[in-house]
Formats: C-alpha cells, structure tokens, sequence
C-alpha cells in the first residue's frame, strides 16, 4: 500500500500526466458542448441563415405542391411544410439511444481512453528515459511488487477519473434532454449510466496497458510506434488492402470496441454468400457479442500484461 | 558461501557476468572474487571496462549473475536483496533522478518508498550541502549537485553500507573534497564503502582497502598500505651508468629502465644491488627503493594483466585486508 501511495503520487507530480489528466477531462466536455450545441432546437429562420435561401425555396415549393411533401391534407400547408424542411437541413433532436450507441458518448470513451492511454505510457516511459528505475530498485528491489504498485496507481487514478469523466458527460446528455423535454425511452439512462461504468473499466484497462506496454518496451517512443504500426497495419494494410471480408472485422479493434461499448456490434460478411453453394438465401449478417469483445481485448491485454511483468523481474535494469 | 566471516559484508565468489550481442558473447566479469569487511572504505580500481560498474550493478540486483556467487552481510543475493537493502545505500553510474521533481521531491519519494519521514530528507539535505537549493528542480543542478543529491539518497535509509560508483565524477575540485570529505566522514562513522574510482589520488586519500580489477580479474586486493608496500624497485645512481648496467645484469637482476640519472632496478633486496656493484668496483651514489603510490602500481598491475604477466600482488585470499 505503501508503494501505491508512492507511485501515486508520482504520477500526480508529472506534469505531462496531468496535462493528459486535463485533456480527459476538457475532451468529453468539448464532445458534449458540441452535441448539445449541434442538437439544440432551431427556428426556422436559424435554419434559414444557416442553410441559406434554397431553404425558402424548398418550402415554396412543398407549399404549391404539398402532396409530394406528404402534408398534403395539413391546416396549416406553410407550417406543416416549414417543419418537414427543417426536419430535413436543421439539427436532429438530442437521442439518447442514438447518443450511446453511435454518438457523443462512444467519442467521448475513446477520447479518454486514448488520452489515459498515453498517461499510463508517459507514465512508465518517463521512469526508463531518465533511468530512475534503477534508483527506485535500490529502495524497493522486489521487481514485481514496483511493477504492481506502478499498475495499481495508473488503474486507480485513470479510473476514478475515467469514471466521473463518462458519468459527468452521460449526466449532461440526460439533464439537456430533460430541459429540453425530449422524448426519453425507458432504459435509455440506466444503459446510458451502465455504458459510462463499462467505459471507464476499458479507459482504466488501456491506461494499464499503456503501461504495461512501455514497461516491456522500456521506451515512450517504442510503445507508440508499435501502437501506430498495430494501427497502421489494421487500419490500412488489413482493412484497405485486403478487406474486411471473410470475417477479418471480427477481429478489428473497431467493431469490438463497439461491440464493449454497445452491447454488440453487427457486420456483413459477404464471402460467406460467395461460399455458400446451397443455393437458398443468404443471411451476411454478423454480430460480435459483448462477451466476445470482452474476451477479445482480455487476451490483447494479457499478451502484453504477463510478459511485462516478467520481463521487469528479470531483465537488466539500464 | 564459504570463507564467510561475520565481518564480511561483501562477498563474491566466481562472479561471471557475460553479454550476448550480433557480435559473439563478451565477458564483462570474469570469475571476480572480491571482499570487502566491516569498517573498510574499500577503493574499487580498475580502467574503463574492466566491469567495476557491473559487479556493483549485479550486488544491487539490477543485473543478473550469469555464473557465481554474492552474498551482502552474509546473505546470499539477490535472493535476499529485499532483506539487506534496507541497510545498503547506493550510487550506481551518473545520478539519475526525475528532472522535472525538485531535489527535495525526488528525495521525497525514495523516502516515503522505504517509509523514512521528511526529517530523515532534512538531514540528508544538510549532509550534503544542498540546503536552499532542494526546493529547486533537479534539471537546473550542476553535475556537483546531481552527484551531492545521489549521496543524499544514499544517506535515507540510514546505510551500513555504502556502494559509491564514480561518485566524483564530474565534480570541481571544491566539490570533489567536498564529497570525499563526506566518504571519509561515513568511514570514520563506521560505514563500511565500497568506492569505484579511476581515481587513484582519490583511492589513496579515501580508501583503507583496496581491489583491482582488469579485465573483469581480481588483480590485486588488500589494504592500501600493503598495496603501496609491495615495493618491487630500487632506484640506483652512480657516476657510470653503463658500468652499472653490466654488472648488474651480470648478477642476474633486471633493470627496468631509466630515470634521469639513474636506473631502476627490479628487486626488493637492496642488499643485492649493492654486493653486485661493489663486486664489479662500481660505486654508489645514491640508492632507493622506489616508494609506488597507488597509480604506479595500478598501471603496473593492469600493464601486467595486459601482457599476460605474474606478479605475485596480494589477493583477497592472501592478506587479511583489515583497515589500515
């Protein structure tokens, strides 16, 4: 505990910690600025000076001919037309379900995720680049207790900051909704709520692999390039070059990412169509499940956890 | 380990440390066997790359023995690092601290890790000086600073052993009298040292005891005063130089060159010098044993080491190498 203590407040006298502590908390609060701001309800001249005046002549237009806009038999044919134009160039209302599952609120984890991401790294990094490791083992020369209490700080302090970051930004999602009196559907906020604790366990997971990453690679800079050639190589090599087909999204970090966040993540595989000789029908439809993201990003984490670990027990500290 | 004795605190047997690269496997330390006992200020000489540095880092347990053994206070480590550590401090290399902490925070946090309160980090701080100056950032520090912070370190766990790499290195003058003056200060405290220098002059001053080392051997080991005393040479003047020479090498000694007006002869026996002489009607002007201090006798020694030769310098197994 004393450790922890120890590599806490480490961790709390790096400025280069707390600028990326900063960062997670000013990041989701500029995402919810701005899906508050990019759903806020519009008038039909804010509409009008925003879009310009092919919006008045779009609503000129459905008034002569309202039967092709579908307000045909409306009162009030300017009205009924005003509201489908706007519907069609102004904001879309706040959606809660919408938020969680393809809006703010998945920015808003990966944003703290990434930015925690690097803290754990910056971390670590700084701790091999200017070679206090070897000092902190002449006071503590039981490796893997200094290993531990270094990941127990990271997951502690990334969580509790993870935590209230994602809970204060569903929290604002729920109170704008609420002032605005929007519709809100049984459950939204409870999976909303559930989302944000589900997202602070991954922003904590990947602040400790950040971690554990640099303690392997025992370089700030090692750590990221792997980090940006595993990505270069999902992104452009596996996805642009060769596809997603066959079922290479499964394994994207993407797909499961969301699968985590949302409960699950669908895709199609085409190439089981190509193979599918039957003749019938064929579904492509493919779901990664929450347990499969689950277990797909605990592996990625052990693989790297464990030898980290034992790595720092026996290697030769610089 | 064998040969222990309860006034043993540093102990190795047979260390062996060994690198693979590209380029083959490199012996770093071969076969080392070192002791340095209670109460000693023990000087650890040997030229760059002769694994002074490694043997420390692998009593410290920050590199791995590849064969032998070590033992610190009579525990064998690494296994029982956790248990002596407590009563070792250490500098290994150049200092190395988080520069953006200020001396006192980085203090701070050695000394929480070991649970020592912030009075052991003010008393650490007026030991070496740095008082006024803690409360700034560790990167703005002369190397004179680093080096008095490093020894600062050292002084939280309160050691029984001190294990000083270079400590000087880098410093001016003041401040390197300034940190032996410390090193002497522990000694006479009963803080038992290990000091590695390339320093001979400092070695000398500092040091009770001393080991040399070439090429990851023991070449020499025991107290400074044996070290030095292990005159081999004797200085001969006389008004014929050439003269000299003959009838010396006729006696069957060695002369190993010549300074100035005389020549140095390779013995221990003054006595022979003179009978040869006095036999061949050469008469003596002046006659000296050539008094070595510890750099002559390093160069000797690791000259000797080079060229494969074997001078019969005491070895730990050979003195008893207790404090002058």
């Amino acid at each position: 505990m004393r450790l922890v203590k120890v590599e806490l407040t480490r961790l709390l006298w790096r400025r280069a910690v707390l600028v990326l502590l900063a960062l997670a908390v000013v990041l989701p609060l500029a995402v919810l600025v701005l899906r508050v701001v990019d759903t806020r309800t519009q008038s039909f001249d804010d509409i009008v000076a925003e879009n310009g005046s092919y919006v008045v002549d779009e609503v000129e237009g459905c008034v002569r001919h309202p039967g092709r806009y579908g307000v045909g038999g409306a009162d009030d044919v300017t009205a009924a037309c005003q509201r489908v134009i706007a519907g069609w160039y102004g904001n879309s209302p706040l959606d809660l379900v919408e938020e969680r599952e393809a809006g703010g609120a998945l920015a808003a984890i990966l944003l703290v995720t990434m930015v925690l991401m690097l803290a754990g790294i910056t971390f670590a990094g700084h701790d091999w680049n200017t070679g206090s490791m070897s000092n902190q083992l002449l006071f503590e020369p039981r490796r893997e207790r200094v290993w531990l209490a270094k990941a127990v700080a990271v997951g502690l302090l990334t969580a509790a900051l993870a935590m209230a970051v994602l809970v204060a930004f569903w929290t604002g999602v729920w109170v704008t909704a609420s002032v605005r009196d929007l519709d809100i559907p049984a459950h939204a906020v409870s999976a909303g709520y559930k989302q944000a604790v589900l997202g602070a366990g991954f922003a904590t997971g990947a602040a400790v692999f950040g971690y554990a990453l640099t303690m392997l690679l025992r370089s700030t800079v090692g750590t990221l390039g792997v980090l940006f050639a595993v990505g270069f190589f999902c992104v452009v090599v596996v996805a642009g070059v060769l596809g997603l087909e066959g079922g290479v999204e499964r394994v994207m970090p993407w797909g499961n990412f969301v699968a985590y966040a949302v409960g699950g993540y669908e895709f199609y595989d085409y190439d089981a169509c190509v193979m599918d000789m039957s003749g019938g029908g064929c579904d492509t439809g493919e779901t990664i499940k929450r347990s499969a993201a689950v277990l797909y990003f605990a592996v990625i984490w052990v693989v790297v956890a464990i030898p980290s670990l034992l790595s720092f027990r026996v290697r030769d500290v610089p | 380990m064998s040969g222990e004795t309860s006034s043993t605190v540093i102990e190795t047997r047979g260390l062996r440390k060994e690198f693979s690269g590209r380029k083959g496997t490199r012996v770093a330390v071969a076969d080392l066997d070192l002791t340095v006992r209670a109460g000693e200020v023990h000087g650890f000489l040997g030229p760059n790359g002769s694994g002074k540095t490694t043997t420390i880092r692998m009593l410290l347990g920050l590199a791995s023995a590849t064969a032998g053994e070590m033992a610190i206070f009579g525990q064998t480590v690494p296994r029982a690092l956790p248990e002596v550590m407590a009563r070792v401090g250490a500098v290994v290399e150049s200092p190395k601290f988080s520069p953006n902490f200020t001396g006192r925070q980085n203090l701070r946090l050695l000394a929480r890790s070991v649970g020592v309160g912030d009075a052991r980090v003010d008393r650490a701080v007026e030991t070496v000086g740095l008082t006024g100056r803690d409360r700034e950032r560790y990167k703005t520090y002369s190397l004179g600073m680093k080096q008095r912070l490093a020894i600062a370190a050292t002084l939280l766990k309160d050691p029984a052993l001190l294990i000083l790499d270079e400590p000087t290195n880098g410093l001016d003058p003041s401040g390197i009298r300034e940190v032996r003056e410390v090193i002497r200060g522990l000694g006479d405290a009963g803080v038992t040292v290990l000091l590695s220098s390339h320093i001979l002059a400092e070695v000398q001053q500092v040091c009770t005891a001393a080991t040399i080392l070439g090429n990851g051997r023991t070449l020499a080991s025991g107290s400074v005063a044996e070290l030095i005393g292990t005159s081999t040479s004797q200085r001969v003047v006389t008004p014929d130089l050439a003269a000299a020479r003959t009838a010396l090498e006729a006696a069957g000694l060695r002369v190993t060159g010549q300074d100035g007006p005389a020549l140095l002869v390779e013995t221990d026996r003054p006595a022979e010098v003179t009978r040869a002489l006095g036999e061949a009607g050469v008469w003596l002007t002046e006659l000296n044993p050539v008094r070595a201090d510890l750099e002559s006798i390093f160069l000797e020694v690791t000259q000797s080491e080079r060229l494969g030769g074997q001078i019969a310098w005491p070895t730990p197994g050979a003195t008893d190498g207790g404090p002058a």
